[in-house]
């Protein structure tokens, strides 16, 4: 009989609740195989990727830990990064799946009906923690739950209060900031200020380029539409309120046009910014043509790291507010505690037209192109 | 013989001379440029300062690759999965064609009708999948060996090459005693070398290359050939994501190309002349 996989998005602060779970299903296994009272250990294979700059170690502290704490093996299978999605929807498709497994949400519920995956709401008694989190988000429920009813993996949720959070940072090249000696913007009047200035300096080069669709997580538009009216995206809820709004009927919005057309016909903007191509944003950067630009934050650390919000890491912020989304990169589980939101900044309310608005960033230092966030 | 060119020819010569020239430029650039920046300090290669020769040599790319044990495995498996492969495929592909390049076989006609429709049509990659998975093949050198041992194409070159040798040779042979079989392996098969080589090379070079059958039927990284490794390093470190130290990976892309290419690229001159032959012969009788 084929063993049916558990479907688990993993955040770090549910790994030992759900790894608890697996052993539940393992120990009713090996009861049917072995015999009740048998301690033979049993044997997990999780499906991993490899990260360009490095592998996975069986040896890593946590799996032992892992081990240790639940008296289950897991045997990683290890593929490298680049062929992790396609390897996972093969496994899918084939029903060839590990015992764990990190799929997309919409792989779960499309899939776990068709028994790819274990339906959890079988198994919610014996995982008091699990039937927690569903029970307290309902919207974690809705994401992993399939056209049959069942429950087909576990999500993580991102997110935090309003959707206040950022997941993309700003940064600057610091050495023209100290060679023309520009302060840091704090708002959007004097982020324009900054971008100009550094038109002057370099009459050449376009200061600001991005490398992100246009719409999207960290698309321009929902950079400078949250900049002017404080909502995420196209569809989310409204900074002051309990309200759902949609950005573009918000009378910021306008505003947000305005500058960023302002920017484009002054050539503040990469005019090029829809079409570049990753190595062509590099390029930009690489040959000075650009020295400003958004980037999707995946990896800095928290700016308040030892708050309760910190140490909750990318799960679970209170409530009503949360968001659910889905992970941008399959992480590792053990990395996934890496990904921590970002300390909400919040962006002045959409107050009266023309008033400065403060832009957010972190500070963080990045890898190479010696690219510095801009500091408060 | 000696001939004083009219203009019109020596025009031609120039012309094409300096076409060679530009073409030779155009294929060695990339390969010298490669070579250069595996060896050049990584700001260098980072900043676009390589242009043609290295600059601040170094060879810590190098050195972290070849210190790197997954390196030496991935060759071994690239190695051992090149040469079974190729082995094999030149034994059951020969032993295909030269009964289909006899016209007195029974079925020979339905027999191609099937092997031609192969390519055009197939399975497609889950049916397949799910046939390696079955037949228990997964995570095992046969996985990557086995699904493309025959191809089609190569099949029917080989084909027409044995048809286009003398009949009477075999016939010969057949009267001094020779079994069918024998006759395959003691004449029909050395005079067949061009094509053999050739055919040879071309499955060694696919599979050298190949990376895709190893990704999805291997789960083990002791199994994975090289292009797995190259694969890794060069698409996904390009989206590095900060956490550790990445103040050699793009060097470090160069260097495992290098080393990934170099040996097949050795493998060319040695039969290059045998390549030129066997590739026209199946062209002209086809």
């Amino acid at each position: 009989m084929r063993k049916r996989t558990m479907a688990v998005t993993l955040a770090s602060v549910m790994l030992g609740g759900l790894v608890a779970g697996c052993s539940g299903k393992g120990g009713a296994q090996d009861a049917k195989g072995a015999g009740a009272g048998s301690q033979k250990p049993i044997t997990f294979t999780w499906l991993v990727y490899d990260r360009p700059e490095g592998k996975v170690k069986t040896d890593w502290e946590i799996f032992k830990q892992i081990e240790a704490k639940t008296g289950v093996k897991i045997d990683w299978q290890v593929v490298s990064q680049e062929g992790f999605t396609e390897k996972r929807q093969i496994m899918i498709a084939t029903n060839s799946v590990t015992d764990i497994i990190q799929p997309s949400n919409q792989e779960a519920r499309e899939n776990g009906p068709e028994k790819v995956f274990l339906n959890l709401k079988d198994y919610l008694n014996k995982a008091p923690n699990l039937k927690k989190f569903f029970e307290t988000y309902p919207e974690a429920k809705a994401v992993a739950t399939g056209a049959d009813g069942g429950i087909y993996d576990v999500p993580v949720l991102e997110g935090d209060k309003a959707g206040k959070g950022f997941n993309y940072i700003w940064m600057v090249r610091k050495d023209l900031m100290d060679k023309y000696n520009l302060k840091p913007p704090t708002n959007t009047e004097e982020f324009y200020q900054f971008l100009k200035a550094l038109k002057q300096q370099q009459p050449d080069t376009f200061p600001l380029s991005v490398n992100t669709p246009a719409t999207g997580d960290v698309g321009l538009y929902t950079v400078f539409g949250k900049m002017f009216t404080g909502i995420t995206g196209f569809f989310n809820q409204s900074p002051n309120g309990e309200k759902w709004e949609f950005a573009p009927y918000n009378s910021g919005y306008k505003d947000a046009l305005v500058y960023m057309n302002k920017l484009y016909s002054e050539k503040l903007l990469d005019p090029e910014f829809y079409l570049l191509t990753g190595a062509q944003w590099e390029e930009r950067f690489l040959k000075g043509k650009s020295s400003v630009t958004v980037l999707v934050e995946s990896g800095s650390e928290p700016a308040d790291g030892q708050s309760e919000e910190g140490r909750r890491g990318c799960g679970f912020q209170p409530g009503r507010h949360s968001r659910v989304r889905r992970k941008r990169h399959q992480e590792l589980p053990v990395l996934a505690g890496a990904r921590r939101q970002l300390r909400p900044r919040h962006f002045g309310q959409s107050e009266g037209q023309g008033q400065s608005r403060p832009i957010s960033g972190l500070p963080c230092q990045r890898r190479r192109h010696q690219l510095f966030v801009a500091r408060h | 013989m000696k001939t004083r060119g009219s203009f019109g020819s020596k025009l031609f010569d120039a012309v094409n001379i300096g076409l060679m020239i530009v073409l030779i430029v155009v294929m060695t650039y990339p390969l010298i440029y490669v070579f250069s920046a595996s060896i050049s300090d990584n700001a260098m290669v980072m900043s676009g300062q390589v242009v043609l020769w290295p600059r601040s040599v170094t060879l810590v790319a190098y050195e972290r690759l070849l210190s790197n044990p997954d390196v030496w495995i991935s060759y071994w498996n690239t190695i051992r999965y090149t040469a079974v492969h190729t082995l094999l495929t030149l034994i059951v592909t020969s032993a295909m064609a030269y009964p289909l390049a006899k016209k007195w076989l029974p079925g020979r006609k339905t027999i191609l009708l099937m092997a031609a429709f192969t390519l055009l049509f197939s399975g497609g990659m889950i049916p397949t999948f799910l046939i390696v998975q079955n037949l228990g093949l997964l995570n095992t050198i046969w996985a990557i060996v086995l699904p493309s041992l025959v191809s089609t194409w190569h099949l029917f070159i080989m084909r027409t090459f044995f048809e286009a040798l003398p009949e009477e040779l075999e016939d010969a042979a057949t009267i001094d005693g020779c079994s069918s079989l024998q006759v395959l392996i003691r004449i029909v098969l050395p005079l067949s070398l061009p094509v053999l080589v050739s055919i040879g090379l071309f499955t060694a070079v696919n599979q050298w290359n190949s990376f895709f059958d190893a990704l999805i039927y291997l789960n083990e990284r002791s199994m994975y050939p090289l292009q797995i490794m190259v694969r890794n390093i060069i698409i996904a470190s390009s989206n590095v994501q900060g956490e550790g130290n990445t103040a050699y990976i793009e060097t470090l892309k160069y260097a495992m190309i290098t080393i990934a290419t170099v040996p097949i690229l050795c493998v060319y001159p040695f039969v290059q002349k045998y390549f030129v032959q066997g590739a026209m012969i199946g062209g002209i009788k086809g």
